[in-house]
């Protein structure tokens, strides 16, 4: 099969299309492994042919979410509302704050926990990945948790996990196993420091502020995980 | 996949409108709140969130495609691939370690990225070509024949249409080619 200039897409859209016979398309698909440039070329010829049905989709698919985020956006009178509203809530939040120091200020952190991704490292090897995930992200933590113990049993160096045991005896309020089970992390010495940030917020969980602030400080000149909101979180810890 | 997680996807391909509002409720203030985290700015969310949910859209088209997490976990892993992409292009800013070890399957999830920006590529260098082939290539990359083709624009015969669509595909290939970005996409 001879390939030039004159002829070369036209046997591509043949080959792309299905229009080539069998024997034909064997020997361009044996010149295409030894062909880059040409190999490059036919690969770009099939994605010409999926752009253009997807930048429909995809124009579709922003309007309808822009168009969802026009009507989420409170307006005109609904804005100076919720204004009024927010200053209001604001005085009486002040209020309240000098009557009590016993508001939840763990909230913040609290929602700073995040999904389980352990699906590419673990492959399929553990059958209730899935329904480990999923009771996890929907924060059904004491649902999850022996699904977390029994992955743990075949993959006990998987620091992801051992922190989502962390975080799920935290969420039972078992403070103290959580505790430990984030030193156990610390001792096997990770390069990423997230379990800290889940420490300090298992100390606030206990009213234990100035613990939490110890550890909040060290994050913050570490820079390592969440040192973004450690500001914010000691603000209100004050 | 299952059909729980399926459904999502289903929104997505099929601009269900109000299964793409509960994907809206349901996921962006989560991603919001993670994104947040990691530095980001709420309007940059937003554009990341969009952007993520395109790209899963891309991927779903595919008849093989399988989520292999529920789409709220890969949703979380798109959109923080987005972000520091983003970061690093915006301010130049290198990814840390820590942040690389956030992103475990980033080799597949840049592969999608590339795609969608080589899709983009496409659609602005259509956007080069003269109307007359515009139309050639658009009525040809939908699937029709030669012979309809010429009908539809009014050509002499289909071999016209087959010289025309030759020569617009050539021109088109070669802007594609030439563009600085190209080879970085592949």
């Amino acid at each position: 099969m001879k390939i030039t200039e004159d002829n070369k897409y036209e046997l591509i859209d043949d080959y792309i299309s299905g229009k080539m016979d069998m024997q034909a398309s064997d020997l361009f698909e044996s010149i295409l492994q030894s062909n880059e440039k040409l190999s490059i070329e036919v690969s770009l010829i099939r994605e010409l042919h999926e752009f253009q049905e997807f930048s429909t989709q995809e124009s579709d698919l922003k309007s309808t979410l822009n168009q969802i985020r026009k009507n989420d956006k409170p307006k005109g009178h609904l804005l100076k509302f919720l204004v009024l509203f927010l200053i209001a809530a604001g005085l009486l939040y002040m209020f309240l704050k000098t009557l009590s120091q016993d508001t939840d200020r763990s909230n913040n952190a609290i929602a700073m926990v995040e999904p389980l991704e352990i699906v590419t490292k673990d492959g399929s090897t553990f059958k209730d990945l899935r329904v480990m995930q999923d009771l996890y992200n929907s924060e059904q933590y004491k649902s999850a948790y022996p699904y977390i113990l029994s992955y743990l049993q075949s993959n006990p160096g998987d620091l992801d996990v051992i922190l989502a045991e962390g975080i799920s005896l935290m969420k039972m309020q078992k403070f103290s196993d959580a505790h430990n089970v984030y030193l156990q992390i610390e001792g096997l010495n990770p390069r990423v420091k997230k379990y800290k940030w889940y420490m300090a917020v298992n100390y606030i969980e206990q009213g234990q502020n100035e613990k939490a602030k110890t550890i909040l400080n060290e994050i913050r000149s570490e820079q390592s995980y969440n040192y973004i909101n450690v500001s914010s979180l000691l603000e209100t810890l004050k | 996949m299952s059909t729980h997680e399926d459904k999502y996807l289903n929104y997505l391909l099929n601009k269900d409108q109000k299964g793409i509002k509960a994907i809206y409720d349901e996921f962006l203030p989560k991603v919001e709140a993670i994104l947040k985290g990691i530095g980001c700015s709420k309007d940059n969310a937003w554009e990341v969130f969009q952007e993520s949910l395109i790209v899963i859209l891309s991927k779903a088209r595919k008849p093989d495609f399988e989520l292999s997490s529920s789409f709220y976990t890969y949703l979380v892993s798109v959109s923080k691939f987005k972000y520091y992409n983003l970061s690093k292009k915006k301010y130049n800013k290198e990814l840390t370690i820590e942040e690389h070890n956030t992103l475990r399957s980033a080799d597949d999830i840049e592969a999608d990225f590339h795609q969608l920006e080589r899709y983009r590529l496409y659609k602005s260098k259509m956007s080069k070509l003269s109307p007359g082939c515009r139309q050639v290539l658009e009525l040809f990359f939908d699937q029709n024949s030669l012979k309809n083709i010429a009908q539809r624009l009014n050509l002499s015969s289909e071999n016209a249409a087959k010289q025309k669509k030759h020569q617009c595909q050539k021109k088109l290939i070669a802007l594609i080619k030439g563009d600085a970005s190209f080879k970085g996409l592949l």
